[in-house]
């Protein structure tokens, strides 16, 4: 191996550190005009009345527009992966008759530029009534709560039950049984870029979109569909992007009023999202009510475990019912459950809607399972550890198959992985064994100290499929890779480039990926769910050796060889026992476009290209996974807790991740570190908060804490390796595990540290305010029998 | 807003003088990207949270989205397009965080990488508590800081090992052209 496995430099990082990114608001439009937003200021609200004619008379506005003034355009939202059980509800473009949450967008104004086009929203004259607001799911399913949607007729947008074996009877047949609920407090994604679009129409009604998202094909088509277009009318393309992490992975009304707002005016518009808005209006996720239970043998063996929860939904459902089903499947992990209930109910509420965000619903089901697994300990007098041990998933148990499906309607089983394996290594990183000792040594100086572990699997790799095309530039001999899937900072232009670089047999310098562009790749799907490796990874590896058999075969021609006696190697084709009969690929690629009529004959005389050839070193490859990925992993932390203040500072983090086969493990140890980073944030720190009327209380960032460098300790990486069997590079994604297990494990942590003042946490995030408000009903007291 | 109510104003950026007109509203950060066309100053937040439009301005790091233009009149201001050399060589810095991965979406990179030119001038030898709170200004979403924190500790080392060490690395000494 030449270049994977290795930790290659970014090809990425040049211009970045030197202020030569393109991220979408850097992207120059001549004539462009600016769109601002006028939100909702009412989490539930009839509209009375919408003038815009003073906002429309100021100057430098070109145009104004609500509900009433978007004609044809006045239709819902089209909705990502529907599900039968599903009432979907949708948003129009802009609220129609009443606003559902704070930040809906309500009106737009088009003027010469961002600052005129706020001004000008002050001056749109607006009267609303308010409606009684649904806070929580909860009150949303009470007989008399006011419905958030007419047409579906109750406050529920669905009710769907996964389930595996008989829990009823394993429950009624246990030795143990333990229950508990859990609250999973909301979060917002808080990529560093806001979103943003930019759409430059041509004279013909054509449009080039500029757009800050993971989806490139998948946004054109939901955007040409809507505004009646053909594909082949819009090229889209996704600049350097600032973060995604799930916020920019669906269609917003923003993505629709951009485009048709440039259509309609015949110039370029543009807007880009300041962070109130992106605090208010970019969807957000977690936010899950559980009341969950398992059922033990007196040994510690699950028997079975069951889960009741509410998926607070917000006010619509713009990617289906993705976020809780993920939850419910995951709740088993890397367990042996052999029976499983998880009913989970997806409730409409006057919020943000909610949709994934990194890790997609897994934390919470780590959560609901770890901390199932923790109250069982304490009640068995098992070590924490040790109950892990005796229920984790073992190496020749595989391939296991979880009786479960996972949303694409595949089988969860899990194929590679040695779970107890990864588990111990973290024991011993954390030095698990001796921390009893460190315990009591902080104890003797006053201080509380706590661990916490959990295990977790990763889903990933996810279809339907990814594409990519090799390129050989018949002039430069360089490679272009083509794929659908851009990166948000993952760094593919790297990975991907040393998949291609290694199939091909040219150099890891010579490669170039473009990701991101429907113009660069007839078909794509996008960046999310750890899928870029296992989906991307494979079409880039397919679509070199597309490339690499046509090269041979011509290279056969022109050196008169056997293809089958031929090696590529740095760009080079040749023999491999006489490695100086060669020809460079850049010359076959030439050949291939151009075989006569250049400077010189370079086929052999009498010889020539066969019929069925076709120009080129180019080919495409899509590659349809034929299984998930599960990667898997162990994060174990030591945190301490001070009971006067209830500040909780964490001293060690430990991570063993197994991702199967690694591209580059720089990137992968990044991915992973920042995973955990924003875990910690969903864990300790970050919530969207809101008052009795829905307001918004954390639409700043004096509010909603983002973990900074102080709160982030250098994490330890251990490594594991078990290639995934079922995709030809042995791929599983990497992108999620660092964030999933990490509220199951701090809560864990702290737990343990206030053992002897019996708190027990049933929240993420169990921030310090919180904790003190739980300390403060236990008086500051701790319990004689250090229990 | 109208044209009637603008300001003039002269600023030095990355070594050249520009001249020109903004309404007394408008933010440097804008001012930088949308006046001077230099779009490696990025905004995040509009609050002074986040650091993503950390700029140098006499020799002091400032939030430029809670600084106006024409605040900025007559000062020198040092943007991530001023940081490496004119010759392209890159700042060390720059070098650290490659090398170290201390980036990821890059966003947030080029406010790190003013905020933590500035710190290691007032402590060219910090320990890696000190890079942490020297940086704590900034949020980063993707790379859990841990890299960063190697990069600029990375960078302290490669500046005290050399010469240039000595001279004001956060001030321009030669004229950088203007946009990209």
């Amino acid at each position: 191996m030449r270049y994977l496995g290795k930790a290659l430099p970014r090809k990425e990082d040049l211009r970045l550190i030197t202020g030569n990114g393109r991220y979408l608001a850097d992207i120059e439009s001549k004539n462009a005009l600016h769109m601002a937003v006028l939100r909702s200021p009412h989490a539930h609200a009839r509209i009375v009345k919408i003038d815009l004619t003073k906002a429309k008379q100021f100057p430098e506005v070109i145009a104004a527009v609500s509900f009433e003034q978007l004609g044809a355009m006045g239709k819902k939202l089209p909705m990502l992966v529907p599900h039968p059980a599903l009432r979907s509800e949708t948003p129009y473009p802009l609220a129609k008759d009443k606003v559902n949450y704070v930040g809906e967008p309500v009106a737009v104004v088009v003027a010469t530029s961002r600052y005129i086009a706020e001004d000008a929203l002050e001056l749109i004259d607006i009267e609303y009534d308010a409606l009684p607001v649904v806070g929580n799911p909860e009150d949303a399913l009470k007989a008399d709560a006011p419905l958030l949607h007419m047409e579906v007729g109750s406050n529920t947008a669905a009710m769907i039950i996964e389930k595996t074996g008989d829990a009823q009877s394993a429950f009624a047949n246990a030795d143990v049984v333990i229950r508990s609920k859990f609250r999973i407090g909301r979060c917002s994604v808080q990529p560093m870029e806001s979103r943003g679009v930019l759409a430059i129409p041509d004279t013909l009604g054509n449009l080039t979109i500029w757009d800050s998202t993971q989806s490139v094909h998948t946004i054109r088509r939901l955007i040409v569909g809507f505004l009646g277009l053909e594909e082949q009318q819009v090229r889209l393309i996704a600049p350097d992007v600032g973060g995604g992490f799930g916020a920019k992975n669906r269609l917003y009304p923003e993505e629709i009023l951009v485009p048709w707002l440039a259509l309609q005016l015949g110039r370029p518009v543009k807007w880009v999202g300041d962070r109130m808005e992106d605090l208010m209006a970019s969807y957000q996720e977690r936010d899950q009510w559980h009341e969950a239970e398992m059922a033990l043998t007196k040994d510690g063996k699950i028997l079975a475990v069951r889960d009741h929860f509410l998926a607070d939904n917000g006010a619509y459902t713009p990617f289906g019912i993705v976020v809780p089903y993920t939850t419910a499947i995951t709740i088993p992990g890397p367990y042996k459950v052999p029976n499983f209930y998880a009913q989970m109910t997806c409730v409409y509420t006057n919020k943000t809607p909610v949709a994934p965000y990194r890790g997609a619903g897994r934390p919470q089901g780590v959560f609901v399972i770890e901390r199932l697994l923790d109250l069982a300990a304490e009640q068995l007098g098992l070590d924490k550890a040790e109950i892990r041990l005796r229920n984790l998933i073992h190496t020749k148990e595989m391939p296991y198959d979880t009786g479960l499906f996972s949303r694409d309607g595949r089988k969860m089983i899990y194929h590679s992985g040695d779970y107890p394996q990864a588990f111990q290594q973290a024991l011993d990183m954390i030095d698990y064994n001796e921390f009893q000792k460190l315990k009591e040594d902080y104890r003797k100086e006053g201080r509380y100290l706590g661990i916490g572990l959990a295990n977790y699997i990763e889903m990933a790799g996810l279809g339907p499929f990814e594409g990519a095309k090799v390129k050989v530039d018949p002039v430069t001999g360089k490679v272009t890779v083509s794929t659908g899937a851009g990166s948000q900072g993952q760094g593919h232009e790297t990975t991907l480039a040393q998949v291609c670089a290694e199939r091909l047999g040219v150099s890891f310098d010579d490669v170039k990926v473009v990701g991101g562009d429907t113009g660069a790749i007839e078909y794509g799907v996008g960046t999310w769910a750890s899928r870029v490796a296992v989906a991307g990874g494979n079409a880039v590896s397919g679509a070199a050796l597309k490339v690499r058999d046509k090269a041979l075969k011509l290279g056969g021609l022109v050196l008169q060889a056997d293809p089958m006696d031929l090696d590529i190697v740095e760009g080079m084709i040749q023999v491999k026992n006489d490695p100086d009969r060669n020809v460079s690929l850049q010359k076959i690629a030439m050949i291939s476009v151009d075989p006569s009529r250049s400077t010189q004959r370079h086929l052999p005389e009498g010889s020539h290209l066969p019929d069925d050839f076709q120009p080129g070193l180019e080919e495409s490859f899509y590659y349809y996974p034929s299984a998930l990925t599960f990667a898997n992993g162990t994060h174990a932390a030591i945190v301490e807790v001070d009971p006067s203040t209830a500040a909780i500072k964490v001293h060690r983090y430990i991570v063993v991740d197994d991702c199967g086969k690694v591209l580059n493990p720089m990137i992968v140890k990044g991915q992973v570190i920042g995973g955990v980073a924003q875990g910690l944030g969903n864990a300790i720190y970050e919530e969207m908060i809101h008052d009795n009327n829905g307001q918004v209380l954390t639409a700043t960032y004096m509010d909603y804490m983002i973990p900074t460098s102080m709160e982030v300790p250098d994490i330890q990486l251990g490594h594991m390796e078990s290639p995934d069997p079922n995709n030809p590079e042995g791929v599983k994604g990497c992108g999620e595990g660092g964030v999933v297990p990490v509220p199951a494990v701090i809560n864990s942590a702290i737990d343990d540290a206030l053992s002897s003042f019996g708190i027990y946490t049933t929240e993420t995030p169990v921030s310090p305010f919180k904790l003190w408000k739980l300390l403060k009903k236990t008086k500051g007291e701790e319990k004689t029998d250090g229990n | 807003m109208t044209q009637n109510n603008l300001n003039n104003i002269t600023v030095t950026v990355n070594g050249k003088e520009h001249s020109l007109s903004v309404e007394p509203r408008m933010l440097l950060s804008d001012v930088l990207r949308d006046e001077l066309g230099l779009t490696g100053t990025h905004v995040g937040c509009e609050h002074g949270i986040c650091g993503a439009c950390t700029v140098m301005m006499d020799e002091r790091p400032v939030r430029s989205c809670l600084v106006f233009g024409v605040q900025a009149n007559q000062a020198k201001i040092l943007t991530v397009e001023g940081l490496s050399n004119a010759d392209g060589t890159l700042h060390p810095l720059q070098e650290a965080f490659r090398e170290k991965h201390g980036l990821q979406c890059g966003f947030c990179t080029p406010g790190f990488l003013i905020s933590a030119c500035h710190f290691l001038e007032e402590n060219p030898h910090p320990s890696r508590e000190e890079i942490r709170e020297g940086i704590s200004g900034n949020l980063c979403r993707c790379t859990g800081y841990q890299n960063i924190v190697d990069a600029v500790e990375m960078a302290a080392e490669m500046l005290s090992k050399d010469k240039i060490s000595e001279t004001d690395q956060c001030t321009v000494q030669a004229e950088h052209p203007a946009g990209i």
